[in-house]
C-alpha cells in the first residue's frame, strides 16, 4: 500500500528566487536602477538593448509590484520619464542577489 | 527563457559596469571642466594677450573632447540625476560670474578690484569639480 507522501519541502535556494525579478529584461532593469540612483527611460532602453514597447511592458509589471517608481517630467518641451527603485524594490533586489550568491556558492 | 544563476549574475555585473562607465564619463567631463575653468578665466581676464589666445584654443579643444567622449561605444545614455542638474545650474552661474563681474568693473571704471575677479576665477569651477568628484566616486 502506498502511503500518501507529505509534500516535499523545498530546500534549494533557487526556490527563493523572486520570479518577478528572475526574468531577463526585468533583471536588467532592476540591476540598472539599483546601480543608478535614477535613470531615464532612454538610458535604460540603450543599456538593456530592448524596444520601447518591451521595456514599457516590463516596467509596468515592476511598477505594479511596487518595485519601481516612475516620475514623468518635462525638460523644456521634451517629456522625460525618470525611473527609480522603491524601498520595497531595493529590498527585493537585495534579497534576490543574496539568493543568487547562495546558489553560486552552493555546488550543484 | 530559462535564466541560470550564473547568467543572471553576469547580467547584473554587465549592467552595473555600464551604469558605472556612463557615470565615470560624465564625472570626468565635469571634473575636467571644473579644473579648467579657473585657469581659463584667469588667463582670459587677468593674463596677457597670448595667454588669452592659448586659453581660448584650449577651451575649444576641451569642448570638442566633451562632444566626442560620450559618443564612444558603451558610453551612450545619460545619468543626470536631479542633484547633478542643480549643480550644473550653480556651475553655470559661477562659470559666468568672473566674466560678468570683470565686465561690470571695466564699465564702471574700477581697476583696483582684480583681486575680486581672481577670487571668482578660483571658485568658478568648484561646483563642477564637486559634481565630477561625486559622480566618479559614487559606486
Amino acid at each position: 500500500m502506498n502511503a500518501a507522501r507529505p509534500p516535499q519541502e523545498h530546500t534549494h535556494p533557487r526556490h527563493d528566487l523572486d520570479d518577478l525579478i528572475h526574468a531577463p529584461v526585468r533583471l536588467s532593469i532592476m540591476a540598472a536602477l539599483a546601480a543608478a540612483e535614477q535613470a531615464d527611460f532612454r538610458f535604460l532602453k540603450e543599456t538593456i538593448e530592448v524596444s520601447d514597447s518591451l521595456l514599457s511592458k516590463h516596467l509596468l509589471a515592476l511598477e505594479e509590484a511596487g518595485y519601481v517608481n516612475a516620475t514623468k517630467a518635462f525638460e523644456g518641451k521634451r517629456p522625460r520619464t525618470w525611473l527609480s527603485l522603491t524601498d520595497q524594490g531595493r529590498a527585493a533586489f537585495g534579497r534576490y542577489m543574496d539568493v543568487l550568491h547562495q546558489i553560486i556558492g552552493k555546488p550543484s | 527563457m530559462e535564466l541560470s544563476a550564473g547568467a543572471a549574475l553576469d547580467e547584473v555585473r554587465r549592467v552595473e559596469e555600464e551604469v558605472r562607465k556612463t557615470r565615470r564619463a560624465h564625472g570626468a567631463i565635469l571634473l575636467t571642466m571644473g579644473l579648467a575653468t579657473g585657469p581659463y578665466w584667469g588667463a582670459m581676464l587677468l593674463g596677457p594677450d597670448w595667454a588669452g589666445y592659448v586659453a581660448g584654443a584650449g577651451w575649444i579643444a576641451l569642448v570638442i573632447w566633451m562632444l566626442v567622449l560620450p559618443r564612444r561605444p558603451g558610453l551612450r545614455g545619460r545619468v543626470s540625476t536631479p542633484w547633478v542638474s542643480r549643480l550644473a545650474v550653480l556651475g553655470g552661474v559661477t562659470f559666468l560670474a568672473p566674466m560678468l563681474v570683470a565686465t561690470g568693473l571695466k564699465i564702471a571704471g574700477v581697476e583696483s578690484a582684480n583681486w575680486l575677479v581672481a577670487v571668482l576665477c578660483l571658485i568658478s569651477g568648484l561646483p563642477m569639480i564637486y559634481a565630477g568628484w561625486r559622480l566618479r566616486s559614487s559606486r
